[in-house]
């Protein structure tokens, strides 16, 4: 006679899978309530983590060759001066109406691609004197605003986060434009087909000394529709930002 | 023990690695682990998620979906592995 033998098949978890889980979700909990009523805690104690997450993208990012640095610090020493030079001529048409504010100069803990928004989590908090709803200025151009603020760190919602609406204009026209962001740095626009928008038209942001914050790379538009839409690259790029000024001037 | 190291880097991963990195970790720990996909997301939007930046906590839905396709993953394996 022939016995026939079953494999059980194991369901669930064992008792030791069980523990772990547990362990692991009352651990996020209280990660949780740490966020919530202790937010400086938890980045303070990510900072660390953060730092080794940098210093391996500044590693990678290294150029090739001693060549290749001499070369890019030969461009952008020249490129340099015919920016202090352009701003010196700005700031005398400019006089009085040119932003005078320093601001609170933040190094970049977090940016994208590390944080799956289009966010940034920058060094100085509360006690430096930042505070939910401060303009953050990157590379000399508006990038976000203040999210929320611990005693050590901020969250900053860059304008390009994906479906946030910001107002602004286009090109020497002031074509008044609502700039959708797209995530990623990107930005779109919808604005009537006859509006003389062409490649290459500054963006503009309302605020102080109205600084260009990006340019039109692509007009799309259909000969049945009355409208057209303008994809948008802006000056200061998400993923390399490395330090943030944040200043008083409100936000947009 | 490849399961345990999985679920390391998996939790390490939104510290130190673009979030590609996470998701791609996330799964392939999820395979042999199906919650730590979810967990990992949970941690990932207690780490970053900013409601100005996005109004749906992304990071916790995409984990949960990380987490089901794990489970199923899981399952036709093992269901090959000694079915087959």
């Amino acid at each position: 006679m022939k016995t026939q033998y079953f494999r059980r098949t194991k369901r669930g978890f064992t008792p030791v899978q069980g523990i772990a889980l547990a362990l692991v979700l009352v651990l996020l909990l209280v990660i949780g309530l740490v966020r919530a009523f202790l937010p400086g805690a938890l980045t303070a104690l990510a900072a660390p983590l953060w730092g080794v997450g940098t210093f391996f993208t500044a590693q990678a990012q290294l150029p090739e060759s001693p060549q290749a640095l001499k070369a890019e610090v030969e461009r952008l020493t020249k490129e340099n001066e015919a920016l202090v030079n352009e701003n010196h001529v700005l700031a005398a048409a400019l006089g009085d109406r040119a932003e005078t504010s320093a601001g609170v100069s933040a190094g970049v803990l977090a940016r994208p691609p590390l944080t799956p928004y289009d966010a940034l989590i920058v060094g100085k908090g509360s006690a430096d004197g930042v505070f939910a709803g401060m303009r953050v200025i990157a590379a000399g151009v508006p990038a976000g605003v203040v999210e929320s603020t611990s005693a050590s760190t901020a969250r900053v919602a860059l304008y390009s986060s994906s479906g946030r609406a910001t107002d602004g204009w286009i090109g020497d026209a002031h074509v008044p434009v609502t700039l959708k962001g797209l995530g990623a740095g990107a930005f779109a626009a919808d604005v009537p087909r006859e509006a003389a928008i062409a490649e290459g038209d500054a963006v503009y942001l309302p605020g102080p000394g109205a600084v260009s914050m990006g340019t039109v790379v692509t007009v799309e538009s259909n000969a049945s529709s009355p409208r057209a839409t303008v994809r948008i690259r802006p000056i200061a790029n998400p993923f390399t930002m490395t330090v943030v000024t944040i200043v008083a001037a409100p936000a947009p | 023990m490849i399961r345990y190291v999985l679920a390391g880097g998996a939790f390490l991963s939104p510290f130190l690695f673009p979030y590609p990195a996470t998701l791609a970790l996330s799964f392939a720990a999820s395979v042999f682990l199906p919650p730590v996909g979810l967990l990992v997301g949970i941690l990932t939007d207690v780490l970053y998620y900013t409601p100005g930046a996005s109004g749906w906590p992304i990071a916790s839905l995409s984990g949960l979906f990380i987490s089901i396709i794990g489970f199923f993953v899981r399952r036709f394996l093992k269901t090959r592995i000694i079915g087959g």
